[in-house]
């Protein structure tokens, strides 16, 4: 069975700080984990949007607050 | 110079290690021409790291050999913009730079297009990069593609021993 979305997304941002998974939720910030600086930020998105084949739009962005977020708006661009 | 024999690639991370006398002599001259921007002792080592994660992810280096000799670099970085001017993913060429025996021969375009076509494959908005103060030559060849200037980067170094000194004396 595939991995869901968001089992994709935690588990890659898990993998990329090298933590464990249970310190990677939904609600997790950026903040939250250290490294996550604006370069780490960008080298996860585009990572994921590899593992996912799919695109985020300009204006997903910029509304990614948590990793939450980030689930939602690439679940958004899978279906679309 | 005896005939060239061209060839651009994307490094390996172990290809990277084979770019330090280019990468320091960079920094030698960005030293030369601004006073200010020197490369750190680890500089070069930080330089590397995090490459073969973010490999063709988030990161390129692409290397210019000539006769399987490195002659050239370039480095690019996807970010992401500011959202309060509209910007979305940028394509970010942090360094270029062509051994001087070697320039007026088209490498840093060639080194320039190869990038660029990266780029264009990750849906950038806009490409962005900084030129260091006083390097005329590299402002010349990166108007002459189209960049525009936007930002005056400043640097200035903070001694905090000083620092603690004035407040002493204030108290």
């Amino acid at each position: 069975m595939s991995a869901t979305i968001s089992e994709t997304v935690l588990s890659h941002i898990a993998t990329y700080f090298s933590v464990s998974a249970d310190q990677v939720t939904p609600a997790t910030v950026a903040s939250d984990i250290e490294g996550w600086d604006s370069m780490a930020n960008a080298e996860i998105i585009l990572g994921l949007e590899d593992a996912l084949a799919c695109e985020l739009d300009p204006d997903d962005l910029f509304e990614l607050e948590n990793v939450g977020r980030l689930i939602e708006v690439f679940e958004k661009r899978s279906v679309g | 110079m005896s005939q060239l024999n061209i060839e651009i690639s994307l490094a390996e991370a172990t290809d990277l290690i084979r770019l330090q006398p280019l990468f320091e002599e960079m920094y030698a001259h960005f030293f030369a021409a601004n006073g200010v921007t020197e490369l750190s002792p680890n500089g070069f080592k930080h330089w590397q790291s995090g490459y073969e994660r973010a490999r063709n992810v988030s990161r390129t280096v692409y290397i210019c050999y000539d006769n399987n000799t490195p002659v050239g670099f370039i480095e690019g970085q996807i970010r992401i913009g500011s959202p309060v001017i509209g910007q979305g993913k940028l394509g970010h060429t942090a360094h270029l730079y062509v051994n001087p025996d070697y320039r007026r021969n088209g490498l840093a375009k060639k080194l320039y297009q190869t990038q660029q076509t990266w780029f264009i494959s990750k849906k950038i908005s806009y490409e962005t990069l900084d030129v260091v103060c006083g390097n005329n030559i590299g402002l010349a060849f990166w108007s002459a593609i189209g960049f525009k200037s936007s930002f005056i980067n400043m640097l200035k170094p903070v001694d905090l021993n000083s620092r603690a000194g004035a407040h002493k004396k204030e108290e």
